[in-house]
């Protein structure tokens, strides 16, 4: 094993795990941050969606080996409340059903956001397509977004 | 305190030591002989697809009292209420604690949610075929009124008063003709103290005065959701837990000839491999190793001749078993047919187990679970009474989570390796080691001068070597599918129209349904060239009729449905929120079916092996979902399920009126 310094959520923390191990286990069986979920393993779901600086990942395929001295946030460290944009306008509009990939939606969201702040339909399609849900609530994430869209122009 | 009886439900009060009132409701019992571990290999019927237990009272109700804890009112005013069902996103802890809100009067900010462990004496905590709120609707409705009849007696007590003197706002006591309040949580240690009043002395609301049912409130759970605080199955860690996993043999019934573990336990991180009932597992300080590990094992399988197995050869068994058509002269006949499907729920199974020589805590997001808790006695064989079940958030069950092979893995797995585990199922075990949905062939023959004699044969493949289980409305999928398309050959044939005609077969009830999706819809209305609407019904239960109006285009073979319009009438609305959710994903879960399909299987395996070839419905592919209910004031009647069947028959006759093409077979592809 080998030790390796990572930024999580804004905390330096050391984890001894092997280079190639994903994310994905290092948040959920190291460090105890289980927000972030299994789905498939093979970056088809998007359930375990972190972002790496500002970039969207799936953790399920990122190596520890590839972080590289970036800046990690999970879906706990969105915000310090739970109360980023999104997050409110999940609750508010009672997006989620069983809610399990609800962090991987959110945090895929988060980034579009970041990146085109009044996306278009197509935009959020495009993006959000890569995210599964099996209880069906796409349209109201498509809510959601547009929600949040509106309120921070 | 003496109990009071009203029918089934026993209610008596205590004190909490901290201070408050607990309030424990008998709600019968499930004996564990009733939840024997054999119920799960009975085969489902396609009426009694649920793995059964018993409610009701038996045997003596006060000699189990300790366990059925539902309503706990503390000093500070807190109310929690403890939910004996499963969470898995129907909305089943919001919607029973609004019903015990309503009826105790309480300031809905006050409540508090928590799951009950399995236990014999919370009455059947099945949580399947759309029954929490049917079952339990009378019931949690008692607790709460019951409550609030001991806080009333218990200030008019303190005011010397009658109780006839004294009335309820949000959470609080108040004196009818005078200044005086008490909030409950200051009420709580003297109402403990007060006899519960018999039934027939508790005053339930007027529905017409609810002002907690019937609104849209927001899940209990959805601020831990969204912040990633909640915790599902798996993620539950325990102190010293390892990560295991399981090679099964991927042919259905194959067992371990032989196995070499010396790279598995080689490899960085495993810390252990021990042969279990279900295959070879590797245990590991992280999933990663668990999986890594699994990965170099090398293994034998003995496939017991089930290799010559596939859906093709299944399928013409099932043929095979129909009856000839209906030989009358203007009789006309279809035969129309379903794949094996499998669950997909976005979370594996999972299950933590700890197990020691003379006790087992197990962690089990599961559908049923006192069935769980007997299985897990089995597998770390231990008596029943020495398991105790907690049960975390499910991530998606759909029926999957009735069956509990993962629980009793998990369990046996525990007592083998001596330690906790947490049992990993990858996504290609969830979907190669599913309980399908059984493959289906259905013959629908009738003649359209007479649609109210249609003949359906149906053939499911429930014991034809491919494990098979509950799938989110059963065999009401092929049935409704079968008869609803068939129903819309036999208006063609007739020059009727479908609407129209299919009005003929239903009650008023259900033709409320019909009529009101038609209006929504437009029905009638012109549509685009290259696009068409189709119409369904199907009652769920027979207890919720359900109308789906379905549009959809058809381009250069590809089928696109962009418009779907529900109207249902499922009794007293509890929450209007979460029945228009629970179409939405009804919706989605029918689609994804309609087009995508099934499981394939061949030499005895399911071929597929994640979401690429066995996907599921993308954010792009939803159609606008529009929801509208029936006004009723009958009891709850359920709608987890009522929305899946008649989606795919809407569907598929919307894709006859765009382009003349009757699609029979699903998923409906046009290529």
């Amino acid at each position: 094993m080998a030790e390796t310094i990572l930024t999580v959520n804004g905390s330096s923390v050391t984890v001894d795990a092997p280079p190639e191990m994903p994310l994905l286990w290092v948040f959920r069986d190291l460090l105890h941050l289980t927000g972030t979920k299994y789905g498939c393993g093979i970056g088809q779901c998007g359930s375990c969606t972190v972002h790496l600086d500002e970039t969207p990942v799936r953790s399920c395929v990122t190596p520890l080996a590839q972080v590289d001295g970036r800046a990690i946030t999970t879906i706990e460290g969105l915000s310090a409340t739970g109360a980023h944009p999104l997050q409110e306008a999940f609750v508010e509009l009672n997006v989620a059903q069983c809610g399990y990939c609800q962090p991987g939606q959110i945090m895929t969201a988060a980034a579009l956001l970041i990146r085109r702040p009044n996306p278009t339909e197509d935009e959020v399609a495009e993006t959000m397509r890569d995210v599964l849900c099996r209880c069906g609530t796409y349209l109201r994430i498509r809510e959601a977004i547009r929600l949040t869209a509106e309120r921070q122009q | 305190m003496s109990p009071s009886m009203d029918r089934r439900t026993f209610i008596r009060s205590m004190a909490v030591g901290s201070g408050g009132m607990l309030l424990s409701v008998w709600l019968g019992s499930c004996s564990d002989t009733d939840a024997s571990p054999t119920t799960t290999t009975q085969s489902p019927t396609t009426t009694s697809p649920l793995p059964t237990t018993t409610e009701g009272i038996a045997g003596d109700p006060t000699a189990q009292w300790d366990a059925h804890l539902l309503l706990r009112i503390d000093g500070d005013g807190t109310i929690t209420v403890t939910v004996p069902k499963s969470e898995m996103g129907q909305g089943v802890k919001t919607a029973l604690a609004m019903i015990v809100a309503e009826e105790l009067d309480a300031d809905w900010s006050s409540i508090r949610v928590t799951t009950a462990d399995a236990g014999r004496t919370y009455g059947d905590q099945v949580t399947g075929g759309s029954l929490s709120m049917s079952t339990r609707f009378d019931s949690m409705r008692r607790v709460g009124a019951t409550a609030r009849h001991m806080l009333i007696a218990a200030a008019a007590a303190e005011w010397g008063i009658d109780i006839t003197d004294c009335a309820t706002e949000p959470g609080v006591v108040v004196e009818r003709n005078g200044s005086r309040r008490i909030g409950y949580g200051a009420l709580a240690d003297r109402a403990a103290t007060i006899e519960p009043p018999p039934a027939s002395e508790v005053e339930l609301k007027d529905p017409s005065s609810f002002r907690i049912i019937g609104t849209e409130m927001g899940a209990i759970d959805a601020p831990d959701i969204v912040s990633g605080a909640a915790i599902y199955g798996s993620d539950v860690v325990l102190p010293g837990m390892v990560m295991g996993t399981v090679a099964r043999s991927p042919v259905f019934g194959g067992r371990v000839a032989e196995y070499d573990d010396t790279a598995a336990l080689a490899t960085a991180g495993v810390v252990d491999v021990v042969e279990i009932s279900t295959g070879v597992a590797v245990l590991a300080e992280s999933t990663w190793a668990a999986i890594k590990g699994r990965d170099a094992l090398q293994i034998t399988w003995d496939n017991r001749g089930n290799v010559e197995l596939s859906d093709t050869s299944i399928r013409r068994t099932l043929l095979d078993r129909l009856d000839p058509a209906d030989p009358a002269p203007d009789a006309i006949s279809a035969d129309y047919t379903f794949p094996y499907f499998p669950h997909g729920a976005i979370e594996p199974l999972t299950c933590v187990a700890d197990a020691t020589a003379d006790h087992c805590e197990m962690w089990a997001a599961t559908q049923h679970p006192q069935l769980a808790r007997a299985v897990a006695g089995r597998g770390s064989s231990l008596p029943t009474d020495q398991v105790t079940l907690h049960v975390p958030l499910i991530g998606g069950g759909f029926g999957r989570r009735l069956d509990q092979d993962f629980v009793e893995e998990a369990a046996e797995l525990s007592a083998v390796a001596g330690r906790p585990i947490k049992l990993f199922w990858s996504r290609s075990d969830d979907l190669r080691h599913d309980r399908y949905h059984p493959a289906s062939v259905c013959r629908a023959s009738g003649s359209p001068t007479d649609q109210n004699e249609i003949n359906l044969d149906m053939q499911l493949a429930w014991n034809d070597g491919i494990p098979t289980g509950s799938w989110r409305s059963v065999t009401d999928v092929p049935q409704a599918f079968a008869h609803e398309c068939f129903v819309d050959e036999l208006a063609h044939a007739a020059g009727a129209d479908p609407y129209e005609y299919r009005r003929a077969l239903l009650n008023p009830r259900e033709q409320a349904t019909l009529d009101l999706a038609a209006r929504e819809a437009g029905w009638g209305n012109t549509m685009p060239p290259g696009w068409g609407r189709g119409i369904a019904h199907h009652s769920m239960w027979d207890v919720t009729p359900t109308t789906i109006v379905a549009e959809v285009s058809v381009d250069d073979g590809d089928i696109r449905v962009h418009r779907i319009v529900c109207a249902l009438d499922c009794g007293i609305v509890i929450n209007p929120d979460t029945v228009a959710a629970q179409i939405e994903g009804a919706v989605a879960f029918a689609l994804s079916a309609t087009l995508h399909g099934g499981v394939t299987i061949a030499e005895g395996a399911v071929t597929e092996s994640n979401f690429h070839d066995a996907p599921i419905i993308r954010f792009d592919e939803m159609p606008e979902v529009e929801v509208h209910t029936v006004a009723s004031v009958g009891s709850p009647t359920g709608i987890g399920e009522a929305g899946v069947p008649p989606v795919a028959p809407a569907i598929a006759n919307a894709v006859f009126a765009a382009s003349g093409i009757r699609l029979r077979d699903l998923p409906l592809t046009l290529s």
